[in-house]
């Protein structure tokens, strides 16, 4: 810089003192008339509302989505009940058959002095029950060898803690469809049975303008990114949660020990005493399918967002999908009177599923401070677990008897791959962290820290 | 009063415009090729400075900022213009008798009023490369020429300017020797 330019620059930087000079006598007015000329519409309203409408309008479709996945859950549930009395008897579980018994006398069952107290019946002519098969599950447990601690030949010697038996021959649907009773009491000092396998699921002329403090806490204000500015690379770290219901769905099998027409019934070994010998009451037949409050979902992912635009995240994905149920609850023998019991089946106990995530999304408005992020996510499933628990209620007194728990389990890596539409919004609340929400994929509230 | 501002309070923006327009006015001086035209670039400056507030609230050195507003409303104006027919106007100066003695008559805005005389490529070369210090790149960037049009430009001004100021006044008597 020469002496020409040094004289000049001098010059320049003798700003006047704020206040110094006086604005020409119309200059306020005809800069206030402009600024109302340039006013923009009320938009900055508009788009958070929008925002907020399309992100519960998303919500309730998921929800809903949800339910009818439920619902179709259910209905298949309900064929791993199936059972036809011609078929072969599953007799892994049974101990010593009794001999046939004519109708409608009740089939005769072996006294705990004979060696076979969890013994079950059979029915006069090899025929006597026949219940109505039910649609097979898509989603069938395949059994593997589980040792059952009952042998035909070890049932007598089992504690006198209260044991039932389902007794009946069980094999009416799909042979891949195998679900291991355990005849033993919930306290039973055996391990619980595992059944592997099955299919799934940032002057001083300032001064005097600025506050005199300014805290730490309002430092921060959001400034848009200019669009000279290109938009840097980040990378994001997200935690997302989604409350919701947890399922349960199942059936209700109603029994009496008043006899019924047909004939059908089954024999429940008891902890002491004789067997218990119930008559299927199939009007009483009755679905569950209902939820309680719970944390359906909870997902971490890292995602990189480049300067274009794109973001690409790797993350993980813990879904709750069944709680466990007490079968102590009220709720499951109310309505029964004297001498009536409920065969509870719940299928979806402790139902919980991994997931990894590897998504690709676009992010709209990305030099604002709203947000959002339009992509695909593909989801992964690396494990699943889903327990069964099958007890019996009684009323008047009210008495619960255990009858079977099994456990699915699918250790099997991307055993299903499901690719998911997802929506994500942000909010910047500070420099670094930002409020977010998604549906699809890593679905549900929470929050996002960004690493330049 | 930024607060203020950022609610759009028209008293707020009014004081605002008050204290802060004689330093928009000496920042958009050499951007102006007239009063007239000065004014216009204050103006618009203000505007832009009023939306960026009503946006967000701002934090930090205010004084900068408004500068970088002042000089982008320049160039802005200098984009709108530079189209149109160039007219190359005597500034209104008032010299000394004696050379000598113009630091004491000249007033600061007559010292870039001198700029004024320039055509208005080369000032406003001159003026982003020695007043913002902006590389001839970046002034290449932003008046859409290349950076060797640029230095050609700031040649241009310097020749231009030497024998301007020396009628009014000699350096020697205002700056020490190098």
């Amino acid at each position: 810089m020469n002496r020409l330019e040094r004289f000049f620059r001098t010059v320049y930087d003798q700003s006047p003192p704020p206040g110094s000079i006086d604005p020409p006598a119309d200059g306020w007015e005809a800069l206030q008339r402009r600024l109302e000329a340039e006013q923009p519409p009320a938009r900055r309203t508009v788009g958070p509302w929008l925002g907020a409408l399309l992100l519960l309008s998303l919500l309730g479709l998921l929800l809903a989505h949800y339910g009818t996945q439920t619902a179709q859950t259910a209905r298949t549930v309900q064929a791993d009940q199936v059972v036809r009395s011609d078929q072969p008897e599953d007799r892994e579980n049974m101990g010593r058959l009794a001999p046939a018994a004519p109708r409608p006398a009740p089939a005769p069952v072996l006294s705990a002095a004979e060696g076979a107290t969890l013994s079950v019946t059979s029915t006069a002519g090899g025929a006597s029950r026949v219940v109505p098969a039910r649609p097979a599950a898509p989603r069938p447990a395949v059994a593997t060898a589980v040792p059952s601690p009952i042998g035909s030949r070890s049932v007598g010697k089992w504690p006198s803690a209260p044991v039932a038996d389902p007794s009946l021959p069980e094999s009416g649907a799909d042979p891949a469809l195998i679900q291991v009773r355990r005849v033993a009491p919930l306290t039973s000092p055996f391990p619980p049975s595992v059944i592997s396998g099955g299919e799934g699921y940032g002057l001083p002329h300032a001064v005097e303008v600025l506050p005199p403090v300014v805290t730490k806490k309002e430092a921060w204000h959001f400034v848009p990114l200019p669009r000279e500015q290109p938009v840097p690379a980040v990378w994001e770290i997200s935690a997302r949660v989604l409350p919701s219901g947890i399922r349960r769905y199942g059936h209700y099998e109603g029994f009496s020990t008043t006899p019924n027409g047909a004939g059908d019934y089954r024999a429940f070994t008891q902890a002491s005493g004789p067997p218990l010998v119930l008559y299927s009451d199939r009007e009483t037949n009755t679905s569950i399918n209902d939820s309680r409050p719970g944390i359906l979902m909870v997902g971490v992912e890292v995602a990189r967002r480049f300067p274009s635009g794109f973001r690409l995240s790797l993350g993980t994905v813990y879904s709750n999908e069944g709680g466990r149920f007490d079968p102590s609850d009220p709720a499951y023998a109310r309505g029964l009177g004297s001498g009536e019991y409920r065969l509870v089946h719940i299928q979806s106990e402790n139902w919980y599923a991994h997931w990894i995530t590897l998504g690709a999304q676009y992010t709209i408005n990305r030099r604002r401070r709203f947000r959002i992020n339009l992509g695909l996510q593909l989801l992964g499933q690396v494990y699943e677990r889903a327990g069964r628990r099958s007890f019996l209620v009684g009323g008047e007194p009210v008495a619960v008897q255990p009858v079977t728990t099994s456990v699915m389990e699918n250790r099997n890596f991307f055993s299903r791959i499901l690719p998911v539409p997802q929506v994500t919004f942000e909010y910047q609340l500070r420099s670094r962290c930002s409020l977010s929400a998604g549906i699809g994929g890593v679905s549900g509230v929470g929050a996002t820290y960004r690493i330049r | 009063m930024l607060d203020a501002c950022h609610r759009q309070e028209a008293d707020a923006q009014r004081r605002l415009y008050r204290e802060w327009y004689g330093f928009a006015r000496s920042k958009a001086l050499p951007y102006g090729r007239d009063s007239a035209a000065v004014e216009e670039i204050v103006q618009d400056a203000f505007v832009k400075l009023f939306n960026a507030l009503r946006r967000e609230v701002f934090r930090g050195v205010f004084a900068a900022w408004f500068r970088r507003i002042v000089v982008n409303a320049g160039i802005d104006h200098y984009r709108r213009e530079r189209t149109g027919p160039v007219e190359l106007l005597d500034a209104e100066l008032a010299p000394g008798n004696v050379p000598n003695e113009a630091p004491l008559r000249l007033e600061r805005d007559d010292c870039i009023r001198l700029l004024q005389r320039l055509p208005p490529a080369c000032r406003m070369v001159f003026t982003l490369y020695v007043f913002e210090e902006y590389t001839h790149p970046e002034i290449g960037e932003r008046l859409g020429i290349s950076a060797g049009t640029s230095r050609a430009y700031l040649f241009r001004a310097r020749e231009l300017l030497r024998p301007l100021v020396g009628t009014y006044l000699h350096l020697t008597h205002f700056l020490p020797h190098e």
